[in-house]
């Protein structure tokens, strides 16, 4: 955590004297081309701007234009931009929407089409760029901020009739956006739900493509061994997220035998700077509850777990993180929620839970469900508000709790 | 030199000199919530007058004015103490002309007030939010330095942040 902050600290000021250098070797005055503010105050102004304003103000002079294209400005930029939720229709993806900042989520407001065709699904979503899917397994990033989109290569699997399952993430390190394919299932739809599920994913040498945007081109690599070869891995096909910390892709399935009841929960993670796959084990006590998601609290990897029969008949939501990335045995359980008496908990689909610490109030829970989505306010003013429905027509939302608008380019 | 009637703790007082001689005495603790004052108070100890010659009389006036609030509004700890300053804070740059803006704004710069650099700046931001490239360069006094035809070039690429 210290590091984490010294490593800022360190980037802000390199990133004032990179800007220094770009300012004075463009400048042929000491103010370069702006003649009534100092260069550093220029910067910060420039930071608290909207993406849209600063793609248009490129044209203002060459000082302004290398400034806004500076990655260290775009990183910058992005910490001043405040977080929130986005939300798709998954099972029919044309517009993604936000509730803006209003406690009660009683208005929609920041709808955006996807400026894709037939969109099947978002498969991931960091720094602000989406990662979609289209017909044909077509594979686009798209940033709404800047309006900007761009369909990346086929990723290179020898049977294009296989499908895949997809990871998208941003890696500090390289500075650079990452695709992540592990191919080889099969796929099946269980009945009664919009979903279906994938068998034998990350099984070893199962192809596996790693896409750079900056190269815009994949490279080829193959599962390792990470499961006893016996071992049958399912993987739900749209439910999950797949959330990135500590600069690491993560996906929860289950694995072991054919039966799921006889299968445990593991996620799997993706370093995309080493490009290695590891197998994390959840903690011994969340096997008995009903895993909802995966995400993220606090920049920690988070598991969201329901269990509806408890000894006081209320429901319990779980929020567990792993304390340490990495680290099996520092899962603790961060929060435990009592649902007394309300209704959704009988609702069989209750997707995904969200403990909003970005893009939501710190101290509320996101719930969507087949009758719509709703909040739980754990300290409310007053009971009446505790939990309020929202948008009840509207289910089978997917949500991305952590957006934000950035000026990261993709084309 | 007279200590504050107000508090019970004496506070020292320094003397801070504006560019065109004008004299401000404030309290320590006030004067040091710029980073530039608080340097030159620990680096050069028992100095009372400070001069300061990138700075006239009226915006550091305006400087200290800002830091004596936040100064005062940090003595109590209640919580409604961030929303009182903020309530202040949108107060005090509400009806700022654009070039007292400026030169308040560089004077907080040259003191190092960073806290006070950030409610200018974000003030000059929502004012130049949604303008155009032209407006931004009267605005800011800035002459284009593209060679001919770069500017459409840029224009071409981004069309949709000019719609």
């Amino acid at each position: 955590m210290a590091l984490k902050v010294i490593l800022n600290e360190f980037f802000y000021v390199s990133f004032c004297l990179i800007a220094k250098v770009i300012f004075m070797k463009l400048g042929q005055k000491k103010r370069s081309c702006t003649t009534i503010l100092p260069d550093d105050v220029t910067l910060e102004i420039l930071l608290r701007l909207d993406p849209k304003s600063l793609m248009r103000f490129k044209c203002v002079c060459k000082s302004w234009k290398s400034i806004i294209n500076h990655s260290c400005f775009i990183n910058m930029h992005l910490k001043h931009q405040v977080p929130y939720t986005v939300f798709v229709n998954h099972r029919c993806p044309r517009e993604i929407f936000s509730f803006g900042r209003s406690r009660n989520f009683d208005k929609i407001s920041n709808i955006i089409r996807i400026p894709v065709a037939n969109v099947k699904s978002i498969e991931g979503s960091d720094r602000g760029i989406l990662c979609l899917t289209g017909d044909n397994n077509a594979i686009y990033l798209w940033n709404p901020a800047i309006n900007q989109v761009k369909k990346i290569p086929s990723p290179p699997f020898s049977n294009s009739d296989e499908g895949f399952r997809l990871g998208f993430g941003y890696n500090p390190m390289t500075n650079d956006f990452t695709v992540v394919g592990v191919g080889g299932p099969t796929v099946r739809a269980i009945s009664s739900t919009p979903f279906s599920v994938v068998d034998y994913l990350f099984t070893s040498n199962n192809e596996v493509a790693i896409y750079s945007l900056r190269r815009n081109s994949w490279k080829r690599s193959q599962m390792p061994h990470i499961f006893n070869s016996s071992d049958v891995i399912t993987m739900s096909d749209q439910i999950w997220l797949s959330p990135v910390v500590s600069g690491c892709i993560h996906w929860m399935l289950y694995y072991g035998r054919h039966d799921w009841s006889q299968s445990q929960h593991g996620i799997v993670s993706f370093d995309m700077n080493t490009e290695e796959f590891k197998l994390f084990d959840i903690p011994e006590q969340v096997e008995k509850c009903w895993i909802e998601n995966i995400g993220k609290s606090s920049e920690s990897l988070a598991l969201f777990t329901f269990v509806a029969f408890t000894p006081s008949n209320f429901p319990i939501v779980g929020i567990w993180v792993m304390k340490e990335y990495g680290i099996s045995t520092s899962w603790i359980k961060q929060q435990a929620i009592e649902f007394p008496g309300s209704s959704i908990i009988k609702c069989p689909f209750t997707q995904y839970l969200h403990f909003g610490d970005r893009g939501f109030a710190s101290d509320s829970l996101l719930l969507s469900s087949a009758n719509g989505l709703y909040i739980w306010h754990i300290h409310p003013e007053n009971e009446d508000e505790r939990i309020k429905c929202f948008c009840p027509t509207m289910n089978w939302l997917s949500c991305f709790p952590d957006y934000v608008e950035s000026i990261f380019q993709i084309n | 030199m007279s200590s504050s009637s107000t508090t019970t703790t004496t506070t020292r007082l320094l003397m801070l000199k504006a560019s065109d001689g004008v004299t401000f005495e404030v309290e320590e603790a006030v004067a040091t919530k710029l980073g530039a004052i608080n340097n030159m108070v620990e680096e050069e100890g028992s100095e009372d007058l400070i001069c300061l010659p990138n700075v006239n009389g009226k915006f550091l006036g305006m400087v200290l004015e800002w830091c004596k609030k936040h100064a005062n509004n940090n003595t109590n700890s209640d919580k409604g103490n961030d929303e009182v300053n903020k309530w202040w804070d949108k107060e005090f740059v509400m009806d700022l002309d654009q070039n007292t803006l400026y030169h308040l704004l560089m004077a907080a710069d040259y003191l190092s007030g960073t806290e006070l650099v950030d409610l200018l700046t974000e003030k000059v931001a929502s004012m130049i939010r949604g303008k155009k490239v032209e407006e931004i360069r009267e605005t800011f006094k800035i002459k284009s330095d593209f060679l001919p035809g770069q500017e459409e070039e840029i224009r071409k690429k981004n069309s949709w942040a000019f719609e």
